[in-house]
């Protein structure tokens, strides 16, 4: 009978059945396996299996010998997100607002506006799960779903005396500036980077827009967040916003060495992962360091991401995150790149070399430009007076 | 049933109310979770804090009975280095247990002027429903709160803890018997790390085909880790779910998002099924943690007010073989609205 190259590496010298027991690989692996039989991965195409065990063979094949008992063993420790558990998320948000609010879901509706981070759908998700209804009665809820073009918005009321008439964007305006509640919804937060920067900017517009008392409560809403990117959010805004999120992923879930840690000023934590092996989880660092010499950090298509990520590697995910998430629609780059990464056709032909990753990952930032929202925040912060003077006609 | 934060116990404690508390050590490091909170309660005049100890005659393991009674006589020592008025009350468990005896407790401890918090961490499931029914009462006491703390983690080598047939708390009869009472009804699962008793409930049901099924998927909040791990201890019924019946899989990430939720589908299943409809049964299976047994009970005053038939599934019980948690993690309160 013909092994596969799995049942080769379980069978070598050091995996035995033992390793397999403590690991939990055989139930891991079949969690995984039934997971994504029926929410399925959604950057895959078609010549990817849909099969996980056949995906992480392929990925294996690229992965030397000594490293694959260890790689297989991380491929186990994946943690798959699916849209049930984050549909499921949204209504647990909607109804920890609620119960903010003294349970009265009326009020909540009515006085909420929501802005989403990067916005890809999330907001009609939110209203389609919790049936809410009128989301696109433009009196009852403004069109505007990002912080960014809430501020193209004012800098355009600001800037230009014509577009003081346009009905359009004063109902945009007008809508937000008439609720009580700014809510600001993410799927994720791993490093904190984007949410920190979109907090930022709303808790300014909202200080340009109300005065100390009558100013909206801003309401940030997380599906998944790390407890690095919470700590960084608490220490920054603390008690200028509430933060909601249905699940923590901490330090203990993190695969990084230990240089990350004493940067992070933070003791190297027991790992949850591996079933708490230390030998493990200093293994699989050791992976992920091959992995990134070899692959990630020598790919031209990734040198603007590491520059901007301030590391000298990205063998362990955006800002040195090192989850092993996988949410269904895509990986994020937070998580190890030896899940998500393809090598671009450049390095493939510089290198002469290829993987394939078992969670192929979409790439939503490439270039990693900004949106220009900060020169314009810049220039209605300058003109706040009479920005807010104007305004109050509008409230 | 509404969730408090554990840290503001302080503010649910009224001056002009007496209090009375009743806690559970036994070997369990999280049964001394409220007690730590207890302690801590500064500037609180009417305190009595009524030690419970379970003692079974027939089940013994010595050295989880030592165990208990160092953490018992721990518990003790504390209160009484705090001044905080204790009282002991032993309780025969499980044999010769009675709903009688937690009526005695409310005799003798309680009225209808007293504000009564209850320790549910490490209390067994048909003590903590005849709490449920003794002290939910009309006028039994004036507020009623329970805490609930869960462990750090479970062993990892656990032995069965529960063999033979299934049967329903409420009606004592065993739930095969009951399921042929009936022609249709729903099945809600809030099934166990573990992962058996869900599947045996679940297997029971499938049996008929006019049940519909729910599965109640915890997804902890602050720990992904533990979550993953009891979803792959029921990957078999959750398999079954996504092929058989997969809309109705819930996920919840609190146990007050887990009650909200049951509330839900409770009150979809009123304007579904509506007093008219005979032969309709609502099986609660709260195999999960174990204030939603709490959240079951009212959920089943709810739909009996309704005139739906209801029963809450309880696994027979056998004493556990090794110590059942280990750690302490957090302690959480809930407060339970007894007008409603």
């Amino acid at each position: 009978m013909q092994q596969t190259l799995i049942q080769k590496i379980l069978a070598k010298q050091g995996v035995n059945s033992e390793y397999i027991d403590t690991q939990n690989l055989i139930s891991k692996l079949s969690l995984l396996e039934l997971l994504q039989k029926y929410e399925r991965y959604m950057c895959l195409d078609s010549s990817h299996s849909t099969k996980y065990i056949k995906r992480i063979e392929t990925s294996l094949q690229f992965i030397p010998e000594e490293y694959q008992k260890v790689a297989l063993t991380l491929f186990a420790n994946v943690f798959y997100v699916g849209e049930s558990i984050l549909s499921d998320a949204l209504v647990y948000l909607f109804k920890e607002i609620v119960a903010l609010h003294d349970d009265n879901e009326n009020h909540v509706v009515n006085s909420m506006h929501i802005f989403e981070v990067d916005p890809s759908g999330l907001i009609e998700s939110f209203f389609r799960v919790n049936k809410i209804v009128g989301r696109l009665d433009s009196e009852t809820f403004s069109r505007c779903k990002s912080v960014g073009e809430f501020i193209t918005n004012l800098h355009n009321y600001m800037s230009c005396a014509k577009l003081q008439n346009n009905a359009a964007l004063i109902s945009n305006i007008k809508g937000l500036l008439k609720k009580d509640i700014w809510i600001l919804l993410t799927d994720f937060s791993f490093s904190g980077t984007s949410l920190k920067s979109e907090i930022d900017k709303l808790v300014k517009l909202r200080d340009i827009c109300f005065t100390q008392s009558k100013r909206p409560k801003i309401i940030v809403c997380v599906q998944i967040i790390s407890t690095k990117s919470l700590e960084e959010i608490n220490n920054k805004f603390g008690d200028e916003i509430h933060l909601v999120y249905a699940q923590i992923y901490n330090d203990r879930l993190r695969i990084v060495p230990k240089q990350v840690w004493k940067n992070e000023g933070k003791q190297l934590p027991q790992s949850l992962l591996f079933e708490q092996s230390n030998k493990i989880y200093l293994e699989v660092v050791e992976l992920c360091k091959w992995f990134g010499s070899e692959y990630i950090d020598r790919d031209p298509d990734h040198a603007i991401t590491l520059k901007h990520g301030q590391r000298s590697t990205l063998a362990f995910g955006y800002k040195d995150c090192g989850f092993t998430i996988i949410p269904q629609r895509n990986a994020p780059s937070n998580s190890l790149p030896i899940l998500w990464y393809t090598p671009s056709k450049k390095f493939q032909q510089e290198n002469n070399k290829n993987y394939i990753p078992p969670f192929p990952r979409t790439t939503s930032r490439v270039n990693q430009s900004t949106s220009g929202d900060k020169t314009h925040l810049e220039e209605i912060e300058k003109n706040k007076k009479e920005l807010r003077k104007s305004l109050t006609l509008l409230k | 049933m509404v969730e408090i934060e554990i840290n503001n116990l302080s503010k649910e404690i009224d001056n002009n109310v007496k209090h009375v508390f009743f806690i559970s050590p036994n070997y369990e490091d999280r049964s001394m979770g409220f007690l730590n909170h207890i302690v801590k309660l500064k500037n609180i005049k009417d305190i009595e804090v009524v030690v419970l100890k379970l003692q079974s005659q027939n089940y013994k393991v010595d050295i989880l009975d030592d165990l208990k009674t160092n953490m018992y006589n721990y518990a003790i020592e504390i209160l009484k280095k705090t001044k905080i008025s204790t009282k002991i009350k032993e309780l025969a468990y499980p044999d010769r247990y009675t709903i009688k005896a937690i009526e005695h407790l409310k005799r003798d401890y309680v009225n209808k002027d007293k504000h009564v918090i209850f320790d549910f961490s490490c209390l067994p499931k048909a003590i903590i429903l005849d709490v449920c029914k003794t002290f939910f009462a009309k006028d039994a006491c004036k507020k009623f709160s329970f805490t609930y703390s869960s462990p750090q983690s479970y062993p990892k080598i656990r032995h069965p803890q529960a063999i033979g047939e299934m049967k329903g708390m409420l009606t004592q009869k065993s739930i095969s018997r009951l399921l042929d009472e009936y022609e249709n009804g729903t099945l809600i699962n809030f099934p166990s790390d573990l992962g058996y008793s869900g599947q045996l409930i679940s297997d029971q049901v499938a049996k008929y085909t006019d049940f519909e099924q729910y599965l109640f998927i915890y997804m902890r909040r602050r720990s992904p880790l533990h979550s993953f791990d009891a979803m792959a201890g029921n990957s078999n019924l959750l398999s079954e779910a996504h092929k058989e019946w997969r809309n109705n899989i819930i996920n919840h990430f609190s146990i007050q998002d887990g009650y909200r939720k049951l509330r839900d589908i409770i009150e979809n299943i009123k304007s579904k099924v509506g007093s008219s409809t005979k032969g309709y049964l609502v099986l609660l299976a709260p195999f999960g943690p174990k204030p939603l047994i709490v959240g079951c009970f009212i959920m089943s005053e709810i739909l009996k007010k309704s005139e739906i038939d209801v029963e809450i599934v309880q696994e027979s019980s056998f004493q556990y073989s090794s110590v059942y948690s280990i750690g302490l993690d957090k302690t959480y309160l809930f407060k339970i609205d007894l007008i409603n």
